[in-house]
């Protein structure tokens, strides 16, 4: 019996070790992907100036949170900073930006179509929480941070 | 934008089947199958699994990392307690169960709490009362007189006053405050380090200075005076060597052990052998010699950890502790006000700062003091005081986590 035991204790040794090497492994590999995740979440969450609630438009984005930050540049491009893959609307179809005085603006880049609650937007229109933005076919709800 | 906090079930599990294994091992140590060894395993799995998943149901912004790497350093300790007395490893876990709940009772105090106001003043009162209450009434265990009876029940006072010490530490750095309450701090933290040293509790003082000199530095940002402080701590250490008999005798002790292997040296020279005789990969569980070591469950179980598990898990061991270390830091620069950052910088510090005396007492880099190593020795008092300084770290992590969901709930996101 004795022999066996030594035996086992022996062997079990390396998953002792193993075990061990794995679980500090295993925090340290979390605790960097974590940091690193929350470093850049933070970052935009602080720099945001509040963010966009997608209500209808192309199925995959409805019920995103969209952030917004202090200038965006809104169209289907990849360039933009905030893409809305949808027809309706143009390359470069609108830009967000916060203004000195700390009130948010939307400014028409394009012919499309843009409403914010139902009136039509010609050149430029202030934004405020709870709005319903319209850009082409993409329905928006406004929410910005100071307003809340 | 969603951030994923993760979980750490995966390594919960497998530090539940490593004292699981070990425990079932160590239960046909001897002839025949002892189910109390087998029971004691199970019972240490079903108390972390209870208290991982109601701390993460109780407080969403917990820390888990810092919980997973506080139960695996607690696992190691239960199993080479369980390997040299199965009695006093039951007994460790009974005060695991304790100081769980009084983790949970501080998390909440703290996520409360903002600086404690003029209760400081109370807590320095507490905590020099229960300093000098071993100076009355304490016992004289392994040279140092910090144990107080109560009928059969046994505590140390310098564990529980560590806690509050800290508390007060960081209300004082944490604004500027007139100089007359400075000065009182000054005095209280003197009077702290000189009851320790009268007790003969050396390694007690040289943790509540070092605390405080690092808690001084990260407070003031004074380098000049952190030094001048640190020279006055030299200097204390100076006329210690020269004025006290037992410290001289362990500065000897500790530059040439092996003369006095027979007498005084005989501790450092048992640990550094069975640390040697262990070799990289361990003599294996249960059969190292560790009863050749004296006080190898509290002071010199690093060192039997190094036997039967092997010097790569006494490494391992140790950068559990760095990281566990690096994670409180993290927690205390994410903390919002200076108060929650200098109480988590210094539970941080004085835990890692107590590894280290110990840690490096038994490997023979500094002169040895006797101090239990956290969450591993046995030793209720001093498991339930680690417990409750991570209930201070995870108790700002909580409210860390709490303002950071708040940040990022305003930007359209969430936390899952």
């Amino acid at each position: 019996m004795q022999g066996i035991y030594e035996a086992a204790a022996l062997a079990l040794r390396y998953w002792f070790m193993f075990a061990a090497v794995i679980i500090l492994f295993g925090v340290a590999g979390i605790s960097i992907k974590e940091y690193k995740d929350k470093r850049y979440v933070m970052n935009v969450a602080q720099s945001s100036i509040g963010y966009l609630s997608v209500i209808s438009g192309p199925k995959d984005i409805i019920g995103e949170n969209v952030p917004l930050m202090e200038i965006n540049l809104l169209g289907r491009s990849k360039r933009c900073d905030i893409m809305f893959a949808d027809r309706s609307v143009y390359k470069e179809h609108a830009k967000i930006h916060k203004a000195l005085s700390g009130a948010v603006y939307l400014e028409r880049l394009d012919k499309g179509d843009i409403s914010i609650s139902g009136r039509n937007v010609e050149n430029r229109a202030r934004l405020y929480s709870m709005d319903i933005l319209c850009i082409g076919n993409v329905v928006t709800e406004v929410h910005l941070k100071e307003d809340e | 934008m969603i951030l994923e906090r993760r979980g750490a079930g995966a390594l919960l599990a497998l530090i539940i089947m490593f004292s699981l294994s070990a425990s079932f091992l160590l239960a046909f140590k001897n002839d025949g199958f002892d189910i109390g060894m087998a029971l004691f395993g199970l019972g240490f799995a079903f108390l972390i699994l209870i208290s991982y998943n109601l701390a993460a149901l109780i407080f969403r912004h917990i820390d888990r990392i810092t919980l997973v790497i506080c139960y695996f350093l607690t696992s190691i300790g239960l199993v080479t307690l369980a390997r040299l007395n199965i009695d006093i490893a039951v007994r460790q876990l009974i005060w695991l169960a304790l100081g769980t709940v009084v983790l949970f009772i501080t998390v909440v105090v703290i996520k409360r709490a903002s600086d404690f106001g003029r209760l400081n003043y109370l807590l320095m009162a507490a905590v020099l009362g229960l300093l000098i209450s071993t100076l009355l009434f304490a016992r004289t265990i392994g040279g140092a007189r910090n144990w107080v009876y109560i009928g059969q029940f046994s505590f140390q006072p310098s564990e529980i006053a560590k806690v509050m010490f800290i508390i007060v530490s960081a209300y004082f750095f944490a604004e500027r405050r007139p100089a007359p309450a400075i000065v009182c701090y000054a005095v209280f933290t003197a009077l702290c380090v000189f009851t320790l040293v009268l007790s003969n509790d050396l390694g007690g003082a040289l943790l509540y200075a070092g605390t405080f000199l690092v808690m001084f530095f990260a407070g003031t940002g004074r380098t000049f005076l952190t030094f001048a402080g640190l020279g006055v701590l030299s200097a204390g250490a100076f006329a210690s060597y020269h004025l006290f008999s037992h410290v001289r005798t362990r500065v000897e002790i500790w530059q040439n052990p092996w003369m006095y292997h027979r007498t005084q040296g005989y501790q450092i020279v048992q640990g550094l052998m069975a640390i040697a005789s262990g070799g990289l990969f361990g003599a294996g569980l249960g059969l190292g010699y560790p009863d050749a070591i004296p006080v190898n469950t509290s002071d010199f179980i690093f060192a039997v950890i190094c036997e039967e598990f092997g010097i790569i898990f006494g490494i391992v061991t140790i950068l559990a502790y760095l990281v566990f270390i690096i994670r409180g830091l993290i927690i205390a620069l994410n903390a919002e006000t200076r108060f929650d950052a200098l109480l988590v910088f210094g539970a941080t510090c004085m835990l890692s700062l107590q590894s280290f005396i110990i840690i490096g007492g038994v490997i023979k880099l500094i002169p040895l003091t006797g101090i239990t190593l956290p969450f591993i020795s046995a030793g209720g008092t001093s498991l339930v005081a680690s417990l409750a300084l991570v209930g201070i770290i995870e108790g700002v992590a909580v409210k860390n986590g709490e303002r950071d969901e708040y940040e990022i709930v305003r930007a359209g996101g969430e936390v899952v």
